[in-house]
């Protein structure tokens, strides 16, 4: 059974971030879905997660194709420290800014082009997961889109 | 002077204490405070955003209120604050004061504000 592209994009989109360098240490990981216990927040999880797929018919031989990857940024912190949620919004900020243009090496190539915010976490994290469980939780919607497909 | 309810109350909370209590402590940065507690209503949770759930277990400490000092001071619970109970295998569990739903860390669970019951979550397995 051949897999669903949108997993060979988010696939490839995780092993890229783990390559990467941040500002902190993250733990990144391809996810289906998103479960921690509190406990397992205490160093920063990184997770990448299948969100949607589009597409349109631009002409009679011609769509246009966009996979919808979440990736989301989660830790326990001290939610009265600035210093420590400051420092996530930077990390957020950081993985997005190494994101842009990026071209993953998926077959075909997928390029990025562009981020959104989801609804919950509108302010770059969730303020309800702060004040519920003092945990940081940023989760972004990035769109990347297959080479040759539009 | 104390009505008969209060001292009800007072005594109830000391057989609680002395028949089913367990040994906690109670810190808040650097200072501490060993006391022994009821542990009141535990449950599991989840607070989902968008997908990301955390999952959580609940736990209530009920504490005499005169008993909670730290640095010889009595204190109120803050969230942040965490309590420590060693189970019988000796593994030490932490949990952390935090607001479950927007309501206040603790509320008094008597009406003669004998005791305080102190809302935590698990924060580190041990």
């Amino acid at each position: 059974m051949a897999d669903h592209p949108i997993i060979d994009v988010a696939t490839a989109l995780a092993t890229w971030l783990a390559a990467q360098t941040f500002s902190a240490t993250i733990a990144v990981a391809r996810r289906s879905v998103v479960r921690f216990d509190l406990p397992d927040l205490a160093t920063c999880q990184v997770s990448v997660v299948p969100a949607d797929w589009e597409e349109t018919v631009l002409g009679r031989r011609a769509c246009k194709r966009s996979f919808l990857i979440d990736v989301a940024v989660q830790q326990k912190v001290d939610a009265d420290d600035l210093t420590v949620t400051d420092a996530l919004m930077g990390l957020v900020w950081e993985i997005e800014q190494a994101m842009k243009f990026l071209r993953l090496t998926t077959t075909p190539a997928a390029q990025w082009i562009g981020v959104a915010k989801v609804p919950g976490s509108e302010a770059g994290y969730a303020p309800q997961h702060l004040a519920e469980l003092r945990t940081f939780t940023s989760i972004r919607r990035h769109t990347f889109v297959p080479e040759g497909t539009a | 002077m104390a009505n008969v309810l209060q001292t009800g109350a007072a005594w109830l909370a000391g057989v609680a204490n002395s028949h089913a209590g367990q040994a906690i402590t109670y810190r808040r940065g650097d200072t501490a405070v060993d006391l022994t507690a009821s542990v009141g209503k535990t449950e599991f949770a989840l607070v989902e955003v968008s997908g990301a759930g955390v999952t959580h277990e609940s736990r209530d400490y009920l504490v005499s209120a005169e008993d909670l000092e730290l640095g010889g001071v009595q204190v109120t619970p803050l969230a942040g604050d965490q309590i420590e109970e060693t189970d019988a295998t000796g593994v030490t569990r932490t949990y952390e004061v935090m607001a479950p739903g927007g309501e206040p860390c603790w509320r008094w669970s008597d009406s003669s504000y004998i005791r305080r019951r102190i809302h935590t979550k698990l924060i580190d397995n041990g």
